[in-house]
C-alpha cells in the first residue's frame, strides 16, 4: 500500500486532471432529468390525434434528457476532440439507419401505398420499355 | 486504514500521451470505453430499426397492445434508474477526490437502484408470464378471453384441475379474420365497454380450449419488439452491477480506483440513456 502511495504522488498532478475541477451541478441536471420525465409522462396521457405528433414529441424530449446525460453526466462538456469524433461517428450513423428506414416506413402508411407502388410500378415499366422488354 | 487512489495514468510531463501526442491529457482507457459505448450506441440502434420497421408496418397493433403494459412502474424505473446516474455521477466525482467514504454511500445507492430496477423489470415480467389469451368452443359458440390466470377463486378455492380460471374480459369470436396473435386486451376492453368495463373471473373447461398462449415474444411483433429491447437492457443493468460491486468491495477495502469508477460510470450513464430511449417508444406511445 505504501509503496502504490509513494509511485504515484497525490497533489501535483491531480491538479492537471481534466475532471476534479468541472463544477458540475449534479443535482440541477437531477431535477432537470426528472421534470422532464413528467412531461413526457404527462404528455402521454394527453389526447394527441395525430400518431407522428406524438412519436415525434416523445422523441424531442427523450433527446433534451439524453444531451443532459451525455454533457453534464458524462462529462462530454470537458472532453477533447478525440472523445467527441468516438461520440458523433455512432450517432451519426444512427441518423443514416433512420433515414434509410425511410422507404421502408413509407411504404408501409395506407395512404402511400398505392401511390408508391404507382410510381415504382411506372419507373420500372418505363425502364423495360427503354431495354425493349414486354 | 490510508485511502489509496490511483489515478490510473503517469503524470504528463513523464509520459507523453500515448495516442494523440502532446496536449491532449485523455487517457487510453478513457478512449476504449467511449469505443465500447459507440459500439453500444450502434448495437442498440440495429434493434430499434427493427422496432421502427415493426412498428410502422402495424401502427394500429403497436397503439391497442402498449397499453397493456404498466406505465407507473416504468415511469418509476425511468426515475430510479436517473436517480442511479445521479448517484453514480457523484461517485465518479467523490473517486477524483478521493473521498472513500462518499464512493462507498454512493456506489452502494447505486447498486441498490439497479437491483430495484431489476426487481420491478422482473414484477412485469411476471405479470406477463401469467396474462393469457385463450379461445374456447363453448355450446357451440366461440368465445376469447383475456385475462390473468387465477390459481384460487373468488372464494379462495383451488380451481380444480380440468378448468382454467381467467380473470378478465370475454368476447365473442365471429367471422374469419380472428387472430389470436392480435388480440388485446385493450381492444377487449372496448368490446365489453370501454375504459369503465370491469373484468370478471370466466371459469373455462380446459378440453373446450382450442388455442392459448400467455403474453410472450411470440404474441405478436409488439411483444417481440418490448421482450428484446426490455431484456437486452436489462442483461446491460445486469453486467453494470458487477463492475459496481467490485469497485463497492475495494472501495471498502479501501482501494478508491478512481480511472476505473469513472469509466464503469459511463457505461452506467449510457445504459441510462438506452432506456431514456426505450421508456417513451415502448410504454408511452
Amino acid at each position: 500500500m505504501d509503496t502504490a502511495a509513494t509511485r504515484i504522488p497525490e497533489e501535483p498532478h491531480d491538479v492537471s486532471r481534466p475532471h476534479a475541477h468541472h463544477v458540475v451541478n449534479y443535482l440541477g441536471i437531477f431535477a432537470t432529468l426528472v421534470g422532464l420525465t413528467v412531461v413526457t409522462v404527462a404528455i402521454a396521457f394527453v389526447n394527441i390525434q395525430s400518431e407522428t405528433a406524438k412519436v415525434l414529441i416523445a422523441l424531442f424530449i427523450a433527446s433534451i434528457k439524453a444531451w443532459f446525460v451525455l454533457t453534464y453526466f458524462m462529462h462530454l462538456k470537458f472532453e477533447g476532440k478525440l472523445i467527441y469524433v468516438i461520440t458523433i461517428v455512432p450517432c451519426l450513423l444512427c441518423i443514416l439507419i433512420c433515414v434509410a428506414l425511410i422507404p421502408d416506413v413509407v411504404m408501409t402508411l395506407p395512404e402511400m401505398k398505392s401511390s408508391s407502388l404507382k410510381v415504382f410500378n411506372d419507373v420500372i415499366g418505363s425502364f423495360h420499355h427503354l431495354i425493349g422488354v414486354k | 486504514m490510508s485511502t489509496i487512489v490511483d489515478h490510473g495514468y503517469i503524470p504528463e510531463e513523464h509520459a507523453p500521451d500515448p495516442v494523440i501526442g502532446h496536449g491532449d491529457p485523455t487517457p487510453p482507457g478513457k478512449i476504449a470505453i467511449w469505443m465500447f459505448l459507440a459500439s453500444e450506441i450502434m448495437f442498440f440502434i440495429g434493434l430499434l430499426g427493427t422496432y421502427i420497421i415493426f412498428r410502422s408496418g402495424q401502427p394500429k397493433l403497436f397503439a391497442d397492445q402498449h397499453e397493456v403494459l404498466s406505465k407507473p412502474l416504468a415511469a418509476a424505473n425511468t426515475l430510479i434508474l436517473i436517480f442511479s446516474s445521479l448517484t453514480m455521477a457523484l461517485a465518479v466525482d467523490a473517486g477524483h477526490k478521493g473521498n472513500r467514504n462518499k464512493v462507498v454511500g454512493f456506489l452502494l445507492l447505486t447498486f441498490l437502484c439497479a437491483a430495484g430496477f431489476m426487481c420491478i423489470k422482473t414484477v412485469e415480467y411476471r405479470d406477463k408470464y401469467h396474462h393469457y389469451t385463450v379461445v374456447a368452443n363453448e355450446g357451440g359458440k366461440v368465445y376469447c378471453y383475456d385475462g390473468h390466470i387465477q390459481e384460487k377463486d373468488e372464494k379462495g378455492e383451488e380451481v380444480p384441475d380440468n378448468m382454467m380460471m381467467i380473470h378478465g374480459y370475454r368476447m365473442e369470436v365471429t367471422g374469419n379474420s380472428f387472430n389470436i396473435n392480435l388480440i388485446s386486451e385493450h381492444e377487449m376492453k372496448e368490446m365489453n365497454g370501454g375504459a369503465k368495463a370491469e373484468p370478471h373471473e370466466y371459469e373455462i373447461p380446459r378440453a373446450s380450449i382450442s388455442q392459448s398462449m400467455w403474453y410472450g415474444p411470440w404474441k405478436n411483433n409488439f411483444f417481440a419488439s418490448y421482450y428484446i429491447l426490455t431484456g437486452v437492457h436489462g442483461l446491460h443493468i445486469v453486467c453494470g452491477m458487477i463492475p459496481i460491486f467490485i469497485l463497492l468491495c475495494q472501495a471498502g477495502r479501501g482501494k478508491v480506483m478512481a480511472p476505473a469508477i469513472e469509466y464503469t460510470g459511463l457505461y452506467w450513464h449510457l445504459v441510462d440513456l438506452i432506456w431514456i430511449f426505450l421508456f417513451p417508444l415502448l410504454y408511452l406511445i
